[in-house]
């Protein structure tokens, strides 16, 4: 297995690596390599120097951002954990990924499975949590073995179980397995399989800081998101803030997939052009071709032109300006030669397999949008048709109970707006008219309904 | 309690804090439509139908799950509202089959009174729809997976109203289908049909009711069931003189024009709601044993036993029989020589006419009634007031179940019991033989050795007595303190007492409840456990003389007037020879009994379906039954038949061939029926009987303490405990009188053909 | 149904997490693991291990797409069929196993080695065309590639 993820000097360009920094290292899942690379120094330091509260104040001052794909502020979600609660609190790193275009978790799980642990440990300390889970997608099954194994090693260490480091702070963790439910990487959806159910989405608010697994309340951070504290910790917020942007700080990992030369995992500072990122990082289009569009977030994550491409740097607030999200970090590139209606059906039929059923605009939305589709790139579609699953896309966005349903209308609206003609040109006039012309709805007045 | 200020579509509205939205909306006459919607039952937000727009909130929220807080400003109609609704309506035609010609549901189907006024006009789906059979669930219920909307209501009433638990869902995203609890997916459960209910389409329907009858067809009638003394309002519909299902949905607005103003409130709008003490519960057989009255079975004729055969006759003939006969039996072997045994399923006027008749014109003091159970002791020492289902539900926190399986045998206090825990989490506490199913809301079970139920209540009323208890029971003397601690402490007390409670343990029961609600002050009520929709209706209209032995039949006792009673049956083949014995036996059927082959004159009566009347539940509280159904047969009221042979026996009984006369009649004699009249019953519904009770003071507790004690004793202290949870469908499932005269019941239960009957119609 | 040793790492598992029923996923997957697929009799011994009903258990188990309630081949061949590994010719990586076993997607080979199915991102864009086979993951897959693995399967 390769892994890229260029040092800076390579490519000629400052680059700082701060979650990717031991993946060259041979044994780097190893807790010796670990250890002496500097880890669990900042667990060390937090438990000895710093209280709970000053431990959220450093990944407030981050700026870090949930890399999970909702890209929440992590410091600001373990600070709604009430300190006054009975309840047990948990913690829970969210190794769901099933993002499509996304496998950067798998990689950092691989290579460094001690600094996600190192960081369930800190969030842990930071909300009063004794007991963490790593909720992790039951096809990556032998990640969960390398997890437990370096969890049993960072006992064996004294990082995990009872008295860590003499501070009185104990906590344990579990390595739970998902079983092929992509909703299931949704905060609440999780939280209920953790509980051993259907991963149906809970209703929210209440918010898993106050009411979470259990009913008590319970941080629930991406891996990657919990991978990033302990560099934090160890210096600063205000230095991992920098290292990106004023909002977006720090650095991520950015899962580079499709029609480039060099795919792979990179770790680029948040802010970084994605221009640059394709053409210099990644080698560019292959075989020479021409860039058409890029999904920049995950398949959740609206489609960006050649155009918009250029304009955009890989930062929240770049992609959110351009109507589009950061996501997971999975930048799906595509060439001139893509036929982005297969994409988008592709995405459709992703969506209607993975929704869970709990509501209506999703779960009967993404079966027609599919079916639409299926008859559309078969030939039987009209022009209409197209209007049609735009409409419905625009129908299901914003009505669903969890964003699974923003993420189906978002891979088909964009796409439609900016790449019709891909769409149009599988409407061909029919050789036998089968159907009555039907005029649309809004050419008749409303006789019904009041 | 505190209100808060929220302003919806420019009203300014005051809401108790936290309310949900909807219910503030609704209350606001803004009603908002919805599926998975449903009082009581919890939030789902799946079906999207109730999206409004909040301010300050960046997307439409569920109006379902938002609970009002100060200076909440929403909008419940705007063009873009309007459009997603029409767009949820248009998601769920989307794969909904065109079943309207053959779906039972057409017509009082909700997703068509939302397709008509949220819906657009043309469905825009040009896809081949993924169609799926319907097959059975169970006997009783089919389930047509295609047209199920997902709404979860099924699922959550099978939860929360049963604690069967027996729906789920199985598969995900649009592969999701309502599945049963057994591994091919049928159901193992009571069929109590509150799934098939509460379902807004016609995705579960009920075996007898498929394809019988379009709504607007149908005639209801609201009246009260005849089965268990819980005492559910249903209502019977009826078409082509024939009962074609009953149900209890609340159609509070059902009359009301076909507007969307109107129509969504009738299941949300608090005050709208049917004031029935069972809301819309209702159990199998109440739901699908109702059928008997359109039995071909049914006698429709007077017999007259001539040369040994049972032969039809004429009314007038039937009546001169009894009539001369009664009186030559009287003038004979004396009054005390005739027995009047009328049965706790008749209505209060069939018994109290029933109990006149005996008293003053066969002047016999031998006038009691098919008892199961004798729970006369109870009420001689009645200390506190009856509890109702409302009040079980709404008041009561600490509940003591003591003895019985409410699920099988009160299914309706069942459900109350659940909803008092699921609503206002009322602590539940079973002390019982046998581990009760569908009771799963209990706080804690004391598990007892059987037939010690006595000790229990020793125990609760005697602290010195712990350790005796306890080595009767089997529970520890500490589990005992901790019960009478929990019952000493807590207010808002029901004590639920049932058959396994006898003799002087019923007093005992009844003194505790005075005895509780005298410390402190507290609200402590009972709820006696009794057995037939009008058992305590019997008891106060005076019907409670011993019953005879059966010996005595033939020796002293010479005719037995019986009114609507099995005692063959009831009681045993004791009593089959006590009728061969009997020189005159009259016995009012509805069908050709055992003991009404053995009857010298059979008169058709009436059954529950065809009658105006009152019946008492196990509350006190009188509902009325009402008409139905036109005569197919030429039966009469049993009240009626009676009043005739007095009048040929020479005597006015005062009847006045109207049964509000009747109970004009029963308000003005009978002690707690004041003041309740058929015109307050139609308005009110039920009304609970001023029962007299006696003070705790005129209670000679240190005697029924003895009498408690020497029963303690008699404890057979050999028995163990049961481990074997009461079996599904023990008292449900099982062939009764009227059940096995239901054919859907017959065949779903297995209960072979019927025995042949011996004499000719 | 289960061998001694897979119910004494059931039990284990159980007593792991605060609530019973959260144990479910990992125990199903033991119990997966040994009968290579889930029957009735083995839900009915998980939920009673569980403190829960066939229903719940049953119903649950349908949710996931990794537990198959019918026996599947020795080898579950899994491709993606996803965006990342469709641009980098996925399908035809596809087609090709199609050809080689003689099955479509959804079958299994007559003699029960192979399963084949078409699955959903596995999380290797990066290095697509993907698939899995059980648990283990192949990369950068072209026909020959293909050819080698599973030919090298034992």
């Amino acid at each position: 297995m390769r892994f890229s993820h260029r040092s800076r000097e390579e490519a000629g360009m400052e680059k700082v690596r701060v979650l990717s920094a031991r993946f060259d290292l041979p044994d780097s899942h190893t807790i010796e390599v670990y250890r002496r690379t500097g880890g669990y120094e900042a667990l060390r330091k937090a438990l000895t120097e710093m209280t709970p509260e000053q431990v959220i104040e450093e990944v407030k001052r981050s700026a870090l951002r949930g890399r999970g794909g909702a890209g929440f502020s992590a410091g600001m979600k373990w600070s709604f954990v009430p300190k006054d609660s009975a309840k047990p609190k948990y913690v829970i790193a969210n190794a769901d990924e099933s993002e499509p275009g996304t496998c950067k978790d798998r990689v950092l799980m691989e290579k460094d499975p001690h600094a996600v642990i190192e960081g369930i440990l800190l969030a842990a300390y930071a909300v009063d949590a004794h007991l963490a889970f790593i909720y992790i997608r039951g096809e990556y099954w032998y990640l969960k073995e390398r997890l437990e194994r370096a969890i049993e090693e960072a006992r064996e260490h004294g990082f995990v179980g009872a008295n860590i480091l003499g501070s009185g702070f104990s906590c344990e963790i579990i390595v739970h397995p998902g079983a092929g439910a992509y909703i299931c990487g949704e905060e609440t959806a999780l939280m209920e399989s953790l509980e051993g159910k259907r991963g149906y989405p809970r209703i929210k608010p209440p918010f898993p800081a106050v009411v979470g697994l259990y009913g008590c309340p319970t941080v629930i951070n991406n891996v990657e998101t919990l991978a990033s504290v302990p560099p934090i910790i160890l210096n600063g917020g205000d230095w991992f803030r920098r290292l990106g942007t004023e909002k977006s700080g720090g650095t991520r990992l950015f899962a580079v997939s499709g029609h480039v030369v060099r795919p792979g995992v990179y770790e680029l500072p948040m802010g970084y052009p994605m221009k640059r990122m394709i053409e210099e990082d990644c080698g560019g289009i292959r075989g020479g071709k021409r860039l058409k569009a890029v999904i920049p977030g995950g398949s959740s994550a609206p489609i960006l032109t050649a155009e918009e491409v250029e304009q955009c740097t890989l930062d929240f607030e770049s992609l959110a300006a351009l109507k589009s999200m950061l996501g997971s970090g999975a930048i799906i590139v595509m060439d001139e030669d893509t036929d982005i209606a297969q994409v988008v059906y592709r995405i459709t039929k992703f969506y209607e397999h993975e929704s869970c059923g709990w509501c209506v605009p999703c779960r009967e939305g993404t079966r027609w949008m599919r079916k639409l589709l299926e008859r559309l790139l078969r030939g039987e579609g009209r022009s209409r048709d197209i209007d049609l699953l735009y409409e419905l896309a625009r129908n299901i966005f914003g009505t669903t109970h969890c964003p699974l349903g923003d993420a189906a209308a978002w891979a088909v609206y964009p796409a439609i707006e900016k790449f019709r003609a891909d769409f149009e040109k599988y409407v061909r006039a029919p050789a036998v008219s089968v159907s009555v012309e039907r005029p649309l709805v809004s050419e008749i007045g409303r006789s019904w309904a009041v | 309690m505190e209100t808060v200020k929220v302003i919806i579509n420019g009203k300014e509205i005051e809401a108790p804090k936290g309310k949900l939205l909807l219910e503030v909306c609704f209350e606001a006459g803004f009603p908002i439509p919805n599926f998975c919607y449903y009082k009581d039952l919890p939030p789902q937000a799946a079906c999207r139908m109730c999206l409004v727009r909040i301010e300050k909130m960046g997307r439409l929220q569920t109006a379902c799950t938002v609970r009002v807080s100060e200076g909440m400003v929403v909008t419940t109609e705007s063009e873009e509202i309007r459009r997603a609704r029409v767009a949820m309506v248009d998601f769920i035609l989307s794969n909904h089959p065109l079943d309207c010609p053959v779906c039972d549901k057409g017509g009082e189907c909700e997703l068509q009174w939302m397709a008509m006024n949220y819906g657009d006009l043309l469905a825009r789906f040009d896809e081949r729809k993924d169609a799926t059979d319907e097959y059975p669930l169970s006997p009783f219920i089919w389930l047509d997976p295609q047209r199920c909307i997902l709404c979860y209501r099924c699922i959550r009433v099978c939860d929360e109203w049963v604690g069967n638990h027996a729906l789920g869902v199985r598969g995900r995203g649009a592969q999701s289908v309502i599945v049963g609890n057994r591994p091919d997916g049928t159901l193992e459960c009571e069929n109590c049909g509150n799934c098939v209910e509460v379902c807004p389409v016609g995705a579960l329907t009920s075996t007898n009711f498929r394809f019988r009858a379009r709504p607007w067809d149908i005639r209801d009638t609201v009246t009260t069931c005849t089965y268990c003394s819980d005492g559910c309002q249903l209502r019977l519909s009826v078409r082509g003189g024939k009962v074609v299902r009953a149900w209890a949905k609340d159609l509070t607005k059902m009359e009301a024009e076909f507007t969307n103003k109107v129509l969504f409130s009738f299941r949300t709008a608090p005050e709208a709601r049917h004031n029935w003490i069972n809301e819309e519960f209702l159990c199998l057989k109440g739901r699908y044993g109702n059928e008997f009255v359109n039995s071909p079975d049914r006698l429709t004729v007077p017999l007259l036993r001539r040369n040994g055969r049972l032969e039809p006759v004429t009314w007038e003939e039937a009546l001169r029989q009894v009539a001369h006969r009664l009186l030559e039996i009287k003038r004979a072997y004396g009054a005390e020589s005739i027995a009047c045994i009328g049965s706790p399923r008749l209505t209060n006027e069939d018994l109290y006419v029933l109990a006149k008749f005996g008293r003053q014109v066969l002047e016999t003091p031998l006038v009691t009634h098919a008892m199961d159970f004798d729970w006369r002791p109870f009420f001689r020492r009645l200390t506190v007031p009856l509890l109702t289902q409302p009040e079980l539900r709404e008041r009561m926190r600490t509940i003591l179940l003591l003895g019985g399986n409410p699920p099988e045998q009160n299914p309706l206090t069942a459900y109350s019991l659940r909803a008092a825990v699921h609503r206002h989490g009322a602590r539940l506490f079973i002390v019982g033989a046998r581990p009760l199913g569908r009771m799963s809301v209990a706080t804690r079970f004391f598990h007892i050795r059987p037939g010690s139920e006595a000790a229990v209540l020793l125990a609760l009323l005697e602290e010195r007595e712990l350790d005796r208890a306890a080595r009767a029971t089997l529970l520890t003397p500490e589990e005992l303190r901790e019960l009478r601690r929990i019952v000493w402490e807590a207010d808002h007390v029901a004590l639920l007492v049932s058959r396994e409670v006898t003799g002087a343990a019923l007093e005992a029961a009844a003194m505790l409840g005075g005895m509780l609600a005298a410390e402190g002050h507290r609200t402590v009520r009972v709820l006696p456990l009794l057995r037939f929709n009008n058992s305590l209706g019997a008891l106060d209209m005076g019907l409670v003389a011993d019953l005879p032995a059966p010996e005595r039949v033939g020796p002293q006792i010479k005719a037995l007037y019986l009114m609507g009673c099995d005692l063959v049956r009831f009681y045993g083949d004791a009593w089959r020879d006590a009728l061969a014995r009997a020189e005159l036996v009259v016995a009012h059927e509805l069908f050709l009994t055992r003991t009404a082959e053995l009857a010298h004159i059979v008169l058709p009566a009436m059954s529950f379906a065809e009658l105006d009347g009152t019946f008492t539940n196990n509350a006190g509280q009188v509902q009325r039954i009402r008409r139905a159904l036109s005569a197919a047969g030429e039966w009469r009221p049993d009240w009626m038949i009676i009043d005739q042979i007095a009048a040929k026996m020479g005597a006015d009984l005062g009847c006045r061939y109207s049964v509000a006369n009747i109970f004009r009649e029963i308000a003005e004699t009978i002690p707690g029926y004041q003041g309740i009249t058929y015109a307050r019953l139609n308005e009110e519904g039920a009304i609970q009987t001023e029962r007299p009770l006696v003070p705790l003071t005129a209670l000679d507790r240190e005697k029924i303490l003895d009498r408690l004690r020497a029963q303690v004793e008699a404890i057979d202290l050999t028995a163990e405990r049961l481990t074997e949870p009461a079996p599904l469908g023990e008292g449900l499932f099982e062939p009764g009188t009227l059940t096995e005269h239901v054919p859907l019941l017959r065949e779903a239960f297995g209960w072979g053909a019927r025995e042949p009957v011996s004499a000719s119609r | 149904m289960i061998s001694a040793e897979a119910e004494k790492k059931i039990q284990e598992i159980i007593a792991r997490y605060p609530v019973k029923r959260s144990a479910l996923l990992p125990v199903l997957f033991v119990v997966q693991e040994e009968l290579g697929y889930l029957p009735d009799e083995a839900l009915h011994d998980v939920a009673r291990w569980l403190d829960l009903t066939f229903l719940d258990v049953a119903t649950t188990v349908s949710f996931y797409t990794m537990f198959h309630r019918r026996p599947i081949g020795r080898y579950h061949i899994q491709i993606c069929r996803n965006v990342s590994c469709y641009l980098c010719g996925g399908d035809l990586i596809r087609e090709h196993v199609e050809r080689r076993l003689g099955i479509r997607c959804g079958e299994t080979t007559p003699d029960g080695r192979f399963t084949l199915s078409e699955v959903e991102c596995i999380g290797a864009c990066s290095w697509a065309p993907a698939m899995q086979i059980n648990f283990t993951f192949y990369h950068h897959l072209t026909p020959e590639r293909v050819d080698e693995i599973l030919a090298s399967l034992p």
